[in-house]
């Protein structure tokens, strides 16, 4: 491969079509790049067309192969690997299955490289899988070369959405095309050999990808409207019932499209972005809403975490008939999940917007490998949706803010946690696929949400958002791993804490990222014991006297405090104690006994103890036990209970007739 | 107008009636109590001394309840009681209703309260038929007014959520003044019942069909209009004791007095619809 053809490919990076470029540096490395002219066939169902691509090899390696990843194939039957794993099928009839042809590849040179293609199988072996490609090149990749695909395709789009697919006139067009494979240098994500990490695609899984320069054109009825994560350079009538859209897109991961004759468009700004909302008749109601939610996670994680860099972004609230493509990413193109007449107070579809928003920056911008550690976009991106739903809609109301009663965003996130059966059963470290009896949802996205949220209340607000502007800034348009992050927020830490947590945060994620353990402290019981002065016999010049207590002075008591740590997990907890009085002293315990015992002596008795007064150690399996008081309040318990009574009541009278 | 005739003579069979009432009440609470008290009792056992009650200090709070459902081990079984004490009560009124029924064509303020279960038990197996008879035909009505036209959209090839929620939103308005029928149509059935043979049920619900279209507008207007006062009431009630979240022991004791004050008047709202149906029935 010629120095001379980077030189091309890097007047293609540049020099964009009509000029138009959407950053003056590029933010990522460009490592592939994708050139397409595809047009969607509403009748067959397919997107067929052309694609120019190219991969730059960034390591010290030779590579003698390019692997493709060829999503849609898993759709084609049903001993494919998603479908054996979800025991499913694509469906019964043809229009059902998906898949994705190569109908001719060409290197730079002109080779053909059809006959160097192979389907692999790299996780399980599973030769019905062909969701991996793998092209040995007519001359191997030295280390600075780029390699260029010209390839012709054709994608059948499946019928029932699972993110991608058909619905009769509906089009939700993602994992659409033959997409090259990460690379990873030796180095990179902790690797000690260079080599293409490449997987099958899996039921419980997503995907993994270079940030990329995409032009995209594509040809369809005019009657569609077509939405995607490009920024439009161009929408042009050709005159015999078609139009040609042009798009051009800089360092995104994925490039998705969809197109509906019936989506209505809402659209807005917020500083530098241009939001487009896509959205179906009958749903105006979730306009504002919705637009409202991306523009507070723009805001919040602009302020938190980093700025958003594109200035453009589209979402989708799909109708019910494209639902399946609902709360999916693509960073610049996103889907929502709305229906029509939910009630304010409810906030599932902001909650989604936020969350699928958010993955702009989680796997976007630092684009982790979904397929080996969910837990870095799903559960950090869960941990900052709660923030964030917490923030704008109320505290303690980031689920449901009605008037009279409300949920929040990281309460929904805790319980689903704490109370599964199966929080024990692994931890964060396993690839998405194999999370054991089905907790890849609950581990990678609600226990990594929890930890981290227990890890705020421990380091605090502020050092986790620093740790966050810092992963951001050092790993964004890269490829993070957990490593990375452990790291990133040892130094942090230790910047602004110096020694308080001890050398590093390393025992805090080796029981919670790469552990199995619960936490649960409890305050066992509280004892008041009044001094008492001597009361005895003694001798005397009278002889032998009863000398009884002397109640003359001050009343002293010895209070004992007594707690408990139930759960494996050993984390540094406050101790909020209360006296009589109304005086407080708030201890710090370091959590990690079995047992400790605070003692007083003080004119006033112990009224209440309270572990972790605050809330923060959020993955506490029973707040209800985290606290001790002489005067229990019932007063709640009997105002719900009576509450409960009364609608039981009227419903039976309602019921009987 | 004969359907004014129904509510002001109704309202004073009510009040003649409001010994049958009471016991009706008294019966309920007791009945309630016997879940209330226990399920207090075992939420209190299992707090023990936490101060986690602070939660629920101002209102409902997920993260409480949640923990107290997994270390209360007894609480999914209380609540398969409370759905037994509902379903144990939709019977009971059943029985309470030949009662209520028998008052409410009595004269007198001084009637007895053995008369009240006599009925009652004389009453209780044509009503229970009855009763579940006019349920079942509830049910099937309102398959056939809300099931039926979704279905039919649906296979007609509208899969669109939202064009189903407005078929369901209308087709439930419309399944909601139907129902009303069937109201009319119990309603005369157990007047019936109470004033002829008790044991005739099928005859009685022929007559409780047949009274119903017979006198259709009077009837129909009544029964539009006493339901409107109930929903009414029942949204004024659910408003008033959400709102309230008293703190201190006299607040929550007001509160307990406020909610059956608030129930017995539901009573009353019922057997004014009793009494205003069996004045039409003996017109």
């Amino acid at each position: 491969m010629t120095r001379l053809f980077n030189f091309i490919i890097l007047i293609f990076i540049v020099t964009a079509s009509h000029g138009q470029v959407i950053f003056e540096t590029p933010m990522s490395d460009r490592i592939t790049g994708y050139k397409m002219d595809v047009e969607l066939d509403p009748t067959k169902k397919t997107v067929s067309g052309t694609m120019e691509a190219f991969w730059v090899n960034c390591s010290d390696d030779i590579v003698e192969d390019i692997r493709m990843h060829m999503y849609l194939n898993a759709f084609r039957s049903n001993k494919s690997t998603f479908f054996t794993e979800e025991g499913g099928s694509p469906g019964s009839g043809e229009s059902d299955f998906g898949w994705v042809e190569i109908i001719s590849a060409y290197d730079r040179k002109g080779y053909d490289l059809t006959n160097s293609m192979k389907y692999i199988q790299p996780d399980d072996n599973n030769s019905d899988d062909l969701t991996v490609l793998k092209i040995d090149l007519t001359e191997p990749a030295l280390p600075g070369d780029t390699v260029y695909l010209n390839i012709e395709f054709v994608s059948k789009l499946p019928s029932r959405l699972r993110r991608t697919g058909f619905n009769d006139d509906y089009f939700f067009v993602a994992q659409w095309f033959p997409k090259i494979a990460v690379y990873e240098p030796a180095g990179l994500r902790h690797r000690e050999k260079g080599g293409w990490n490449c997987h099958q695609f899996h039921n419980h899984s997503e995907f993994y990808a270079n940030h990329s320069v995409y032009e995209v054109n594509i040809t369809l009825p005019e009657e569609y409207v077509i939405g995607s994560g490009g920024l439009l350079i161009r929408e042009e009538l050709l005159g015999d019932g078609r139009k040609l859209v042009e798009y051009r897109a800089e360092d995104i991961v994925d490039f998705a499209w969809t197109a509906w004759p019936d989506y209505k468009v809402a659209t807005d700004e917020w500083n530098h972005v241009k939001i487009r909302f896509l959205y179906p008749p009958g749903r105006e109601d979730q306009v504002d809403r919705q637009l409202g939610a991306v523009k507070n996670a723009l805001e919040y994680l602009g302020q938190h975490v980093g700025p958003f860099p594109w200035p453009h972004v589209t979402f989708v609230d799909p109708p019910t008939k494209g639902a399946g493509a609902g709360g999916m990413e693509y960073t610049t193109i996103f889907t929502s999940a709305s229906s029509a007449g939910i009630p304010e107070f409810l906030l599932l579809p902001e909650m989604v917007t936020v969350h699928e928003f958010g993955h702009a920056y989680f796997m976007g911008i630092l684009a982790n490998n979904e397929f080996e550690e969910p837990w870095i976009d799903e559960g950090i991106n869960s941990y900052w949706e709660q923030r964030i739903m917490d923030h704008y809609w109320g505290p303690g109301k980031g689920i449901i803010n009605h008037k009279k009663f409300g949920v929040s965003d990281r309460s929904t996130g805790r319980i689903q946690y704490v109370h599964s059966g199966d929080r024990q059963v692994t931890d964060n470290r396993p690839f998405s696929w194999d999370y054991a009896h089905g907790t890849y949802g609950m581990m990678s996205y609600m226990k990594a949400a929890n930890w981290l949220s227990t890890l705020e209340g421990i380091i605090g607000e502020n050092t986790i958002n620093e740790v966050f502007r810092v992963f951001y800034n050092e790993w964004g348009f890269n490829h993070p791993d957990a490593q990375n992050f452990v790291d990133i927020t040892n130094r942090v830490v230790s910047e602004m804490h110096g020694n308080k947590f001890g050398p590093d945060m390393n025992w805090f994620f080796e029981q919670t990222l790469y552990g199995t353990g619960i936490c649960d402290y409890k305050v066992d019981g509280i004892l008041n014991n009044k001094e008492r002065s001597f009361k005895g016999i003694v001798k005397s010049d009278t002889g032998m006297v009863l000398r009884k207590d002397d109640t003359s002075g001050d009343t002293i008591y010895t209070s004992v405090v007594k707690l408990q740590r139930l759960g494996e997990v050993r984390l540094p907890v406050e101790l909020l104690i209360h006296f009589e009085n109304g005086d407080e002293i708030t201890e710090h315990w370091d959590g990690k006994a079995r047992y400790k015992s605070y003692s007083y002596e003080r004119p006033e008795r112990i009224t209440w103890a309270r572990i972790d007064p605050e809330y923060k150690i959020v993955m506490d399996v029973n707040y209800l036990n985290n606290s001790y008081t002489l005067e229990p309040d019932r007063t709640g318990v009997r105002k719900a209970v009576r509450k409960l009574v009364t609608m039981m009541q009227f419903m039976i009278q309602i019921l009987s007739l | 107008m004969k359907f004014t005739k129904a509510i002001s003579l109704g309202l004073t069979r009510t009040i003649r009636s409001a010994k049958s009432i009471l016991i009706i009440w008294l019966i309920t609470f007791l009945g309630f109590a016997l879940f209330a008290i226990p399920l207090k009792g075992s939420i209190f056992q299992a707090l023990g001394n936490s101060y986690g009650t602070e939660l629920i200090r101002d209102g409902f709070n997920i993260d409480f309840w949640a923990d107290l459902a997994s270390v209360a081990s007894f609480l999914p079984m209380i609540s398969r009681g409370g759905l037994f004490l509902l379903f144990l009560f939709f019977i009971i009124y059943i029985f309470l209703n030949g009662g209520l029924f028998d008052s409410l064509r009595s004269n007198s303020c001084s009637y007895r309260i053995s008369s009240f279960f006599g009925s009652s038990a004389k009453l209780f197996g044509s009503y229970l038929v009855a009763t579940l008879l006019v349920v079942l035909m509830i049910i099937f009505a309102a398959g056939l007014i809300i099931g039926v036209p979704v279905l039919i959209s649906r296979v007609g090839g509208s899969s669109d959520i939202d064009t189903m929620q407005a078929i369901y939103k209308i087709t439930r308005i419309i399944f909601l003044f139907a129902s009303l029928i069937f109201l009319l149509v119990i309603d005369y059935t157990r007047a019936w019942l109470a004033a002829n043979d008790h044991k005739r049920v099928f005859k009685a619900l022929g007559y409780g069909f047949k009274a119903t279209f017979t006198s259709f507008f009077g009837s129909y207007i009544f029964m539009l209009l006493i339901t409107a006062i109930q929903i009414l009431y029942v949204w004024i009630v659910t408003r008033l004791l959400s709102g309230m979240q008293p703190s201190a022991p006299g607040g929550l004791f007001l509160l307990f007095i406020l909610a059956q004050v608030l129930f017995f008047l539901k009573l009353v709202l019922r057997a004014w619809r009793y009494g205003g149906v069996t004045t039409l029935y003996e017109t």
